[in-house]
């Protein structure tokens, strides 16, 4: 497993982490996702055979975020 | 090429001004989309698209991350969110009356002295629906929460109910005692907090409507020369209205004829009316007191004053509280440690040589104490409470999250014009060598007739010495120096001591130092003469409210440290700074660097309350920690602040932080309450001894403690 944090700074609220959780969540591959509303990150843990870093990216983008780094 | 349309659409399911941007963002991606727009505020998103756009797609690509979108017919009517809110409460209510309808013989039957089977039967078919129909919503959200490794108040609830429930079926085999009006009870009270957050909202949508009842039912239409009465909203801009003495305003317009003073509390909180003539701006719902007026519509509907506010209103309470945060908190640490001691007592009970069955009775029994069935009021019911007594005293909090964020407030900046001093020059000194009275009679009369508000500010306190004034014969404004007119026959130069210089008149060595005494103490001077010779000095100031001075003591003595930001010159800065007692001064920040001086200040640690009212405060009052508007109303600033304080009195900013504080430490000792007696029996459950009188016990009194103590907030002055 790897770990990695994404920043995105639109993370504004519990409904914001709800839906990165959700989508992140139904992806193959990733084990646990956490958001810090605070800090405005998404810590993903995730097999790097199986999944892509470019799919978790496009997966945040998709609910509408912008991922920084 | 044929030409883009507009879609407007209703949008359902945000929470903050995020799901607004994604919105925008997915929108904007799809086929056909030129553009889209999405207000947060009202709830409502506006798409610019190709005439052969599949609208169908637009709404299935937001509905996939997780918004309802519906596109509103022309012509329909929308419903306002205040209503929506309203809806919501009803259907809370609804919800927590049925699971109540179940609880209420579930627990009238647990409370029986004599168990049959029968009675135990009946309670679990009673509890079933409670915990599974009406508890969904915490699975649902709990299971959510387990696939990403977390825990919050929803897992404490569907654990502690769920668990309840599990043992008690078990029971119902085994003839031990069961703890079905545990979870039943768990489950209603925490849809009875839902429903409280949900009436904390319409209640404030309660102030929304006072707001719009505020306005006008009727307006005089003068057509050709006749009064028709309409309907406020049938006027167009350009249309004429008579408002007659004793009315209110029905709309913004500008005064064609007539002069009245009005009354402007509602938006400016100055409890003086305010004059007003031919060309005066004047707003629907303010009160005409004396005179009969005629005036041209500028302003209808949403773009009104008065619809301006009550749409930030509707924006304040539009905002989620993550407040619930706390509880949250609390219950992710809370969740895994219970789980923890369930394990540790299985373990204990199999060690000493416990059964099975005894090993896994006792280790259920601390996960159904545990949950404090409590836990849903805590927040809640400080909020509504303490919100409602905001409102009472004049503080709107816009959005529950304000009560977490201003008990940490350590600094105070506060912008200068309007919000420590009344914002009108007034007049405060007069030097002229015993002969004052001819001296203001001639220098007022000419500035009686000019527009510059220093010129009323002259004019009126020359009338307020008992002086009449007349008009001048003719008067003559010297741009960015003074005025020159002649009164009675007499030419009189009222200016800055060049003008005077340029027209030939001597400066007295008095004069001089006079100007120069009053200019240090931050006031305004200007020359008076006639005849070759300056005659006198006048100096007009800003008046410092009257309630500034206890308001920066007050905040002193909590602590806080008081800066005044401001774009004035240092000197009339520093005068009003040290007549109120503030603390530290900026002066000459330029308006755009008002928000980077908070910044600045937030870098260095500090949690910053910014009071503002003007709309170049705006950005300040955004970058605060916590933004509070001042008054005024008309302005944006009220739009980008967190708190409102409904009247110009500077002692509101006191008032908020102070209930603020009362608040958000009332939601802490509830969650310690809503812990206490669950968490002290835990040691009972571990042992083999919970029954269900002492879960009941727990119940009763952690809930009647949360209640009681969020009521004392009604209390707060």
């Amino acid at each position: 497993m790897t770990e990695k944090t994404f920043s995105v700074p639109d993370i504004h609220c519990g409904g914001c982490a709800t839906s990165i959780e959700g989508a992140l969540g139904g992806i193959d591959g990733i084990g646990s996702v956490k958001v810090d509303l605070d800090g405005q990150t998404v810590g993903v843990d995730f097999d790097e055979s199986v999944v892509q870093i470019d799919v978790i990216v496009n997966t945040i983008e998709d609910q509408g975020y912008v991922v920084t780094s | 090429m044929s030409e883009n349309e507009t879609i407007t659409f209703d949008v359902e399911g945000m929470t903050c001004a995020t799901c607004a941007l994604r919105i925008e963002r997915i929108l904007g991606r799809q086929e056909g989309v030129a553009g889209a727009v999405v207000n947060f505020a009202v709830m409502e998103a506006k798409a610019v698209v190709a005439p052969d756009t599949d609208v169908a797609a637009l709404v299935a690509a937001v509905d996939k991350i997780g918004y309802k979108i519906r596109p509103i017919e022309p012509g329909e009517q929308r419903q306002r969110p205040a209503e929506r809110y309203a809806a919501e409460a009803r259907y809370q209510l609804r919800n927590v009356l049925l699971a109540a309808l179940l609880t209420a013989p579930l627990m009238a039957l647990s409370m029986l002295a004599t168990e049959s089977d029968a009675t135990r039967i009946w309670q679990g078919f009673l509890a079933t629906p409670v915990v599974f129909v009406f508890g969904s919503q915490f699975h649902r959200m709990a299971l959510k929460r387990l696939r990403s490794r977390n825990a919050n108040m929803d897992t404490l609830i569907s654990v502690g109910s769920v668990a309840a429930w599990a043992y008690s079926v078990a029971a119902l085999a085994t003839g031990e005692p069961i703890f079905f009006e545990t979870s039943g009870m768990i489950i209603t009270l925490i849809l009875l907090g839902r429903f409280f957050e949900a009436r904390a909202k319409g209640n404030a949508s309660h102030a929304i409507t006072k707001l719009v009842n505020l306005g006008a039912k009727q307006a005089r239409m003068l057509v050709d020369g006749k009064h028709e009465m309409v309907d406020p909203l049938e006027l167009s801009p350009g249309d004429s209205v008579v408002v007659f003495p004793g009315e209110k305003v029905p709309i913004d317009g500008v005064i064609v004829t007539g002069r009245s003073s009005i009354d402007e509390t509602m938006f400016t909180g100055e409890s003086l009316p305010v004059d007003k003539k031919a060309g005066d701006r004047v707003f629907g719902a303010t009160v005409n007191h004396e005179g009969r007026l005629e005036i041209e519509v500028t302003h209808v509907g949403p773009n009104t004053a008065l619809a301006q506010i009550v749409k930030l209103v509707e924006d304040a309470q539009a905002t989620k509280a993550p407040v619930q945060k706390l509880a949250d908190r609390i219950s992710s640490i809370f969740v895994p440690i219970v789980i923890g001691v369930a394990l540790i007592v299985f373990g204990s009970w199999l060690a000493v040589g416990g059964d099975l069955g005894t090993a896994v009775r006792n280790g259920v029994a601390v996960i159904i104490i545990a949950c404090p069935c409590a836990l849903g009021l805590a927040t809640p019911t400080a909020i509504m409470v303490g919100s409602g007594r905001g409102a009472e005293l004049g503080v709107l909090f816009k959005g529950a999250d304000v009560f977490e964020r201003s008990p940490a407030i350590d600094t105070f900046v506060f912008d200068k014009t309007g919000t420590l001093t009344l914002g009108a020059m007034t007049l405060t000194d007069v030097v002229a060598d015993g002969a004052e009275d001819r001296f203001l009679y001639l220098v007022g009369s000419i500035e009686a007739a000019s527009e510059h508000p220093i010129g009323r500010g002259v004019a009126f306190g020359a009338e307020e010495r008992d002086i009449v004034l007349s008009f001048p014969d003719h008067v003559e404004t010297v741009p960015g120096m003074g005025v020159i007119g002649s009164v009675d026959g007499v030419d009189v130069t009222v200016g800055k001591s060049k003008l005077m210089a340029d027209r030939g008149l001597q400066i007295s060595d008095d004069h001089l130092d006079a100007t120069e005494r009053l200019e240090r103490e931050g006031k305004t001077v200007f020359l008076g003469g006639w005849d070759g010779e300056v005659r006198g000095v006048i100096a007009v100031a800003d008046r410092i409210r009257e309630s500034a001075v206890g308001t920066i003591a007050q905040l002193h003595d909590m602590g806080a440290e008081t800066i005044m930001l401001t774009g004035d010159n240092r000197r009339t800065a520093e005068a009003v700074a040290r007549s109120v007692g503030i603390g530290r001064l900026l002066a000459e920040v330029l308006p755009g660097d008002k928000a980077a001086e908070v910044a600045q200040l937030q870098g260095r640690g500090k949690t910053v309350a910014f009071v503002g009212d003007g709309i170049n405060d705006a950005p300040a009052l955004t970058q605060a920690d916590v933004g509070m508007a001042v008054g005024t109303g008309t302005d944006i600033a009220i739009e980008a602040g967190d708190i409102v304080l409904m009247s110009g009195e500077p002692r509101l900013a006191a008032t908020a932080v102070r209930l603020g504080r009362a608040t958000f430490s009332t939601i802490k000792q509830n969650l310690f309450w809503a812990f206490l007696y669950n968490t002290a029996a835990i040691p009972l459950a571990a042992a083999g001894l919970l029954n269900p009188m002492v879960a009941a016990g727990a119940m009763a009194f952690s809930s009647a403690s949360v209640v009681t103590n969020s009521l004392r907030l009604r209390r707060f002055t």
